[in-house]
């Protein structure tokens, strides 16, 4: 691993201990939600939502993160199918 | 050990999770306690403040509380957790004055009483002692890039973001990410350099 790499993983583990106890603060807030909270659930949050909870963006954000992969594989099976079809006709002819 | 105790804390999140979606409230207040100062982390490192990390700690799990009956599951919690905040500190990031020409230092953000462990205690304490010091040297110099690459190289190399997610999140050209990215790990790499001479 490099020496970057080694760093990076070590960093990940880092937790910084907040002055305050962050833990109850947050569950005295989860008593106490306002309306002006409850507007943070905006059009944007909304869509974050439907995304994370959607097969279909999760699949289509992996087709295009390894686009490249996919037209490989795509042209493999296309180059295997066409291969098999010849080598079936050829049977054929032959037999 | 790490792996398995991952795992271990993944199942009982899933437990957790459930009984949250179905409206108890403890169960809730209990991934709270597993995962807040996790979210405190991130958004520290993001934003560069104390007061703002808080904020946004309690801001990303009001709005987890809120929407969690709709969570159906397709990514652990702790994802996606980790997802909520730092969409909302980017979007903290986009309304807040610049703060390109700001200087922070790490040891200014620990003064306020803040303080940076480590959480993997099995090295032995030589090792610990040196890789800690070592890895606060690189936070510091992380705390000090411009938002351009600090962001970018968080999002990266601490949170496991792809490329193109960064590019989306930040609304820039994968190119350009990539490009800062590698800039950020160039500093970085000649501060630790620097130090080892």
């Amino acid at each position: 691993m490099s020496i970057l790499g080694r760093f990076f993983k070590a960093a990940k583990n880092i937790v910084v201990e907040p002055q305050s106890d962050i833990t109850d603060r947050i569950i005295n807030k989860l008593d106490n939600i306002s309306t002006e909270d409850k507007k943070k659930l905006d059009a944007d949050f909304i869509n974050f939502l439907r995304n994370n909870n959607s097969r279909l963006y999760f699949f289509s954000k992996k087709l295009k993160e390894n686009s490249g992969v996919f037209i490989f594989s795509a042209f493999f099976v296309s180059a295997l199918a066409v291969f098999l079809l010849l080598e079936y006709r050829n049977f054929k002819k032959n037999k | 050990m790490n792996e398995n105790n991952s795992s271990k804390l993944i199942i009982d999140d899933t437990k957790f999770v459930e009984k949250a979606k179905q409206g108890d409230k403890s169960a809730f207040e209990e991934l709270v306690r597993r995962h807040s100062k996790y979210v405190y982390t991130t958004a520290f490192f993001m934003l560069r403040d104390n007061h703002e990390a808080e904020d946004i700690s309690q801001e990303v799990f009001v709005k987890a509380y809120l929407s969690i009956k709709g969570f159906r599951g397709l990514s652990s919690f702790k994802t996606w957790i980790r997802k909520l905040t730092v969409n909302t500190c980017i979007d903290k990031l986009r309304i807040k004055t610049k703060t390109s020409g700001k200087k922070v230092s790490l040891d200014s953000m620990v003064e306020d009483g803040s303080e940076i462990l480590l959480q993997e205690m099995h090295q032995s304490i030589e090792k610990f002692y040196l890789e800690k010091e070592t890895v606060k040297d690189v936070l510091k110099t992380i705390v000090d890039l411009d938002e351009n690459y600090r962001i970018p190289l968080i999002l990266r190399d601490l949170q496991d973001y792809s490329y193109y997610e960064i590019a989306e999140i930040l609304n820039k050209p994968v190119g350009t990410i990539k490009t800062n990215i590698h800039r950020a790990r160039k500093i970085i790499k000649e501060t630790i350099l620097g130090k080892e001479k």
